[in-house]
């Protein structure tokens, strides 16, 4: 018998952070890429600097959305979908710098894939 | 008495001419008073004045009176393919094979963030937000046309202008 299936149902269930299923959560994602969208033009004036073209910078936040795209846990999208709320207030306010926007589009995964095969997990100490 | 009157139009002429319109600054080019009519009549500057004034309200009223001709289902249709069209994404590949039947995610080959890219564009060219409620219905052109033409409330035929018949849009108002 495996631990899942003997843990009571009250211990399984975790408060929700903000959604409560993987649509209200799609939901919010989408809401912040469409806010990111809408804060293009207005990014390339704030940060004339960075001289971004439109499409680069579109394609630096699909790049930002799409670091994450193995996410499935509901808390820690959620958790994700704040900090880019915060990422964003912080753009549109213009409290970042030239520098520190350009880590906007700077390729790196923050989410490493889990290894799924038995020796895989093994070496990654699982 | 004439001199005076003369004297007094003259003075004020300034005035009067910054109240002139783009039509009547023809006046201005040529050397005679602006209150010297074409035959030779002289007006008081008060006529002068009053008469531009309305004009201007008249040139005016005009403008806000024109209105854009009726959008047809076709029209809407036609920008909805361009927009399509228009996305680089679709471009690359797809140019020109756009149907009212394609699906963005199943024929193009698009995930969700580009669909939200595409409304996003629908939303920047018809000027209205769409509530993120009706994505799903949104999935291929033919949907996105249909779904547009019923939130604008476009129909094929103009709508007479001279009608008995009351609005049925407003037939909350009177009930």
């Amino acid at each position: 018998m495996s631990l899942t299936t003997r843990l009571p149902q009250t211990l399984k269930q975790v408060r929700p952070v903000l959604s409560t299923d993987h649509a209200e959560a799609k939901r919010r994602v989408l809401n912040l890429y469409k806010i990111w969208l809408r804060q293009i033009p207005y990014i390339r004036v704030d940060y004339i600097k960075n001289n971004w073209t439109e499409t680069r910078l579109r394609d630096a936040i699909k790049e930002n959305f799409m670091r994450n795209k193995d996410v499935t846990d509901l808390r820690v999208i959620d958790l994700l979908v704040v900090r880019g709320q915060m990422d964003f207030v912080e753009t549109a306010e213009i409290w970042r710098q030239q520098h520190n926007t350009a880590t906007m589009d700077r390729r790196k995964d923050t989410y490493k894939k889990k290894p799924f095969g038995f020796l895989e997990r093994f070496y990654e100490g699982h | 008495m004439l001199k005076t009157i003369l004297r007094h139009g003259c003075r004020l002429r300034s005035v009067v001419n910054m109240r002139l319109s783009a039509p009547l600054c023809n006046n201005i080019h040529t050397l005679t008073p602006s209150n010297v009519q074409a035959n030779g009549q002289i007006w008081p500057h008060v006529f002068v004045s009053r008469r531009t004034r309305m004009l201007d309200q008249f040139v005016k009223d005009a403008g806000q009176m024109r209105t854009p001709p009726p959008l047809t289902p076709r029209d809407i249709e036609s920008r909805v393919l361009r927009i399509c069209n228009e996305y680089d994404k679709i471009q690359e590949a797809n140019k020109n094979k756009i149907t009212l039947e394609t699906h963005f995610m199943n024929d193009l080959g698009l995930d969700s963030l580009d669909h939200v890219e595409i409304i996003v564009a629908l939303e920047n060219e018809f000027g209205f937000e769409i509530p993120d409620a009706d994505y799903d219905k949104l999935y291929t052109v033919g949907n996105v046309v249909d779904y547009l033409i019923k939130k604008m409330n476009v129909t094929d035929r103009p709508k007479t202008t001279v009608s008995s018949a009351p609005d049925p849009r407003y037939d909350d108002h009177h009930h």
